[in-house]
């Protein structure tokens, strides 16, 4: 990403364009920090590189000629209170005299607060000599943890000064860097304080923390920084390599970027010791070999045993660690209770919860329901409590070990490689679920392979698309929620890489509308020709299996091959109700879902109406005169238009007849061109599947000719239930003369 | 079969009148005790039980033949038209034939798609 006229002051990057990836969330942040109001908090995932991005921000504002000024600071090496307050005050005082005199030089000068003073502005100097008079820490501690009242009023005094500063009509933001480590040095309550006396005095900032931690312990809008996504990580390795004077062929950059798990810091660790050292990564051995030295004790090593500082308190809390990680090893779904665990290694319950509270904090391992268990995959971090556990804890011979980890890893990293490419290229099969949020209907042909082999074998994408607007329909369920099938059913990775199989929550509805489950199971399945029959069954049998001991009621299984399936495989998937599809379909699936085929033309010319009635006596007739008003300018023959009428009509009925609405209005959408007349109708309160079920055993001669009238009318009539009523949709194609 | 006057609307009926308006004529063909009733323009809830409450007057009063007369009618809706099975109910037991007359073609089709026509005499209005 490119910044305009940026000088780099904090940021690490050499040049604009090394910074990689995020561009959106960067330009947001830098309208937030000049225009916003409040605060945002990035919820960073370890290693993702939230304080890159700070100092990004951080440079843009500083050097980019607006006014704002930008405040860095930064809980990390905080210390006792006192330290941490006077630093928080003095980088408010230096940095917004650094900004005015535009000199980054300022921010580094080790001048004291006096002097710096003297450098201000006069507009500026009566603020900060004051914010340095009334809010600097007037006493010094003696341990951080020795008097937390002093501590907390020290903290709450130094942050006030933020607050002074923007009553005061300072225009600058705060850029409040690691803030879990201000909760871990001075509890959670003096955390709470810090932020609320932000809010309360309405100062603009961003602060990133561990996304675990920050999570739940702000009110603030939050933002995701997870790490990059593999093209963006190869692309920041080689930048990084590249700015410490290394040269890697790409395929070797790959290899450290996946290795590392796109982890910023480790690689930038990584590179500088190979640096330092002078030491070559050419090829894959280099590249291991380095990679182990590091995990065994480099900058690396270091970086991590830093992480887990935040966790630990002791050396007994460190040996507990890297028990239970060993004793967890690489299977994710084991679970080992936290009790029976603090028991067994003499750890005081609650020291314990908060020693794996921690740690699931900086995503060592996973902690929640009081179980532990260990994140899934390869990561530095498994490496290392691995490689620790072992020669602190085995007391295995360091050398013995690096050898024989080493023959291990090389034999490894053509496969990492390989799944890595796999995972690449494979659909995101997770994403794809999640398109089916709404929708309830998708051409059948993008579905079934058998249909689509028959009809569209050898036929351009462009002349499929046009030819599935006329196509059959095939019901999909509305997916809420999707996730990786392994994260439900962990043994599936055994078959199947994590991004190739993934599994969707979804409601469908019935007939009369009501709503029932349905989930699907869908995974991607590696073949060089149309799959056969017993290849079908295999990988049916092992979804099968995922649902069966995830306890779904209703599944339905997806299956989508590079070259679709064989009519024997069809015939048995048919037997299941599983559906085959072809690596071609499912992207053009992928293309209908995100409204590419969708023709400007046929989009244009509709006619779009929105109009709210109340439920009133004869309300609907009004409704009715509307939609024939429209369908008559539309040419529609005088048959469907009485239909529309008489349909609208029911909508309207069911809605002012079953719902006890409290708002009392129906809301109607008419979207209407030459060819088809789309009417939604939606409205508040009892839904109408749930007033059917109850009006069920009285006046059944009567019950249900609304729903049976405008099936019947109408060419398409799809009831769903919203969460706070019904909304019913309707569509009538113009009658094509003979 | 002849129908008689009820096709046509009596003299005292005001045709702008926008409720039901349940209208109803007697009249005595031979020794069929015929009742026309002229539903209004829209037959709803409200219209459909004022037919039905003057049907079930005349049918104990002892009329032999029903004649619902929907010249004016141009919308219905499934609650009328539900409430006109109680009209029919209510012939049946009492052994008397129910004709809807003067039915435009799309109530007509509704009337068919519910069923109603097999318990009635149905004759569409000319055009």
């Amino acid at each position: 990403m490119a910044v305009a006229g940026r000088k780099n002051t904090l940021s690490r990057c050499a040049s604009d364009g090394e910074f990689i990836g995020r561009e959106r969330l960067f330009a947001e942040l830098i309208t937030h920090s000049t225009e916003g109001q409040g605060g945002i908090a990035l919820l960073a995932e370890p290693g993702g590189g939230a304080t890159e991005l700070l100092f990004q921000i951080f440079d843009t504002l500083f050097s980019g000629g607006g006014n704002t000024v930008p405040v860095y600071f930064s809980f990390r090496h905080s210390g006792a209170a006192d330290e941490l307050a006077g630093r928080f005050v003095r980088a408010m005082i230096n940095q917004t005299i650094a900004f005015r005199n535009s000199s980054a030089k300022l921010l580094r000068a080790g001048i004291s607060v006096e002097e710096a003073i003297k450098l201000a502005p006069a507009g500026d100097e009566p603020l900060l000599r004051c914010l340095w008079k009334y809010h600097r820490p007037q006493f010094k501690l003696r341990g951080p943890l020795s008097d937390q009242r002093s501590a907390f009023s020290l903290l709450s005094r130094a942050f006030e000064a933020a607050a002074r500063a923007e009553a005061a009509g300072l225009d600058f933001t705060l850029l409040l860097d690691d803030v879990h480590l201000a909760a871990r040095g001075f509890g959670y309550a003096a955390f709470q304080c810090l932020v609320e006396s932000l809010n309360f005095g309405g100062v603009r900032y961003i602060m990133t923390g561990y996304r675990r931690f920050l999570y739940n312990a702000v009110n603030v809008p939050f933002r995701p920084v997870s790490r990059l996504g593999f093209r963006e990580a190869t692309q920041a390795t080689g930048s990084i390599a590249g700015r410490l004077g290394i040269h890697l062929p790409d395929d070797v950059r790959d290899l450290v970027a996946e290795r590392l798990r796109a982890d910023l810091p480790l690689i930038e660790a990584y590179f500088r010791d190979a640096s330092d050292r002078t030491t070559a990564i050419k090829d894959f051995r280099n590249a291991e070999q380095h990679y182990l030295r590091q995990i065994f004790g480099g900058r690396s090593a270091k970086i991590i045993d830093e992480r887990m500082s935040y966790a630990v308190d002791s050396e007994r809390e460190i040996r507990a660690v890297l028990t239970i990680a060993n004793k967890l090893g690489d299977d994710p779904s084991c679970r080992i209770p936290i009790d029976s665990f603090a028991r067994d290694f003499g750890l005081k319950t609650k020291r314990a919860q908060r020693l794996f509270a921690r740690m699931n904090e900086i995503e060592f391992l996973n902690c929640g329901f009081g179980r532990i268990s260990i994140p899934a995959g390869d990561s530095p971090q498994k490496d290392r409590l691995r490689i620790r556990y072992k020669l602190e804890i085995g007391s295995e011979n360091r050398a013995l070990l690096f050898g024989k980890t080493l023959l291990t890893r090389l034999k490894e990293a053509p496969h990492l490689m390989e799944r890595r490419y796999r995972a690449t290229h494979c659909l995101s099969l997770v994403d794809l679920l999640k398109m089916f949020s709404g929708r309830r209907a998708v051409p059948a042909a993008l579905l079934d392979y058998g249909k689509f082999a028959a009809e569209f074998r050898g036929v351009p994408d462009s002349e499929i698309i046009g030819d599935l607007q006329n196509g059959p329909l095939i019901s999909v369920p509305m997916i809420v929620f999707a996730t990786a099938t392994e994260n439900i059913y962990p043994p599936i990775s055994n078959s199947l890489l994590r991004e190739m199989s993934a599994v969707g929550f979804g409601l469908v509805n019935s007939d009369d509308g009501s709503s029932r489950d349905e989930i699907w199971l869908v995974a991607e399945i590696g073949s060089k020709l149309e799959v056969g029959r017993n290849e079908a069954e295999f990988w049916c049998d092992r979804l099968e299996m995922a649902a069966i001991m995830s306890g779904f009621p209703t599944y339905r299984i997806w299956l989508i091959s590079p070259e679709g399936f064989d009519d024997e495989a069809l015939a048995s998937l048919a037997l299941r109700g599983a559906i085959g599809s072809s690596r071609r379909q499912a992207n053009l699936l992928w293309r209908f879902l995100a409204g590419e085929f969708k023709t400007p033309e046929a989009e244009d010319n509709f006619e779009e109406f929105e109009i709210t009635i109340p439920m009133e006596d004869n309300a609907e007739l009004i409704a009715a005169g509307i939609a024939e008003e429209l369908a008559k300018r539309h040419n529609f023959d005088a048959k469907s238009i009485n239909q529309i009428k008489t349909a609208l009509i029911e909508a309207f009925i069911n809605a002012a007849e079953h719902s006890f609405s409290p708002d009392r209005r129906v809301h109607q959408r008419f979207r209407v061109n030459d060819r088809e007349f789309r009417a939604v109708i939606s409205n508040r309160g009892i839904r109408l599947s749930d007033a059917r079920s109850q009006a069920k055993g009285g006046h059944s001669r009567r019950r249900g000719w609304g729903l049976e009238l405008m099936r019947r009318l109408m060419d398409e009539v799809t009831i769903e239930e919203t969460d706070d009523g019904t909304r019913i949709r309707m569509t009538k194609f113009a009658a094509r003369p003979a | 079969m002849t129908i008689g006057p009820e096709g046509h609307l009596p003299a005292n009926t005001d045709a702008n009148d926008p409720i039901a308006d349940t209208i109803a004529t007697r009249e005595r063909t031979g020794n069929v005790r015929r009742i026309v009733i002229y539903a209004g323009d829209y037959l709803n809830r409200l219209s459909g039980e004022s037919i039905e409450r003057e049907c079930r007057r005349r049918l104990n009063d002892g009329a032999d033949e029903i004649v619902v007369n929907f010249s004016r009618t141009e919308v219905v809706n499934s609650i009328g038209i539900s409430i006109l099975t109680g009209v029919i109910d209510a012939a049946a037991m009492a052994n008397a034939r129910v004709i809807f007359t003067e039915v435009n073609e799309y109530t007509a089709e509704l009337f068919e798609m519910l069923g109603l026509t097999r318990h009635i005499e149905l004759y569409c209005k000319k055009d």
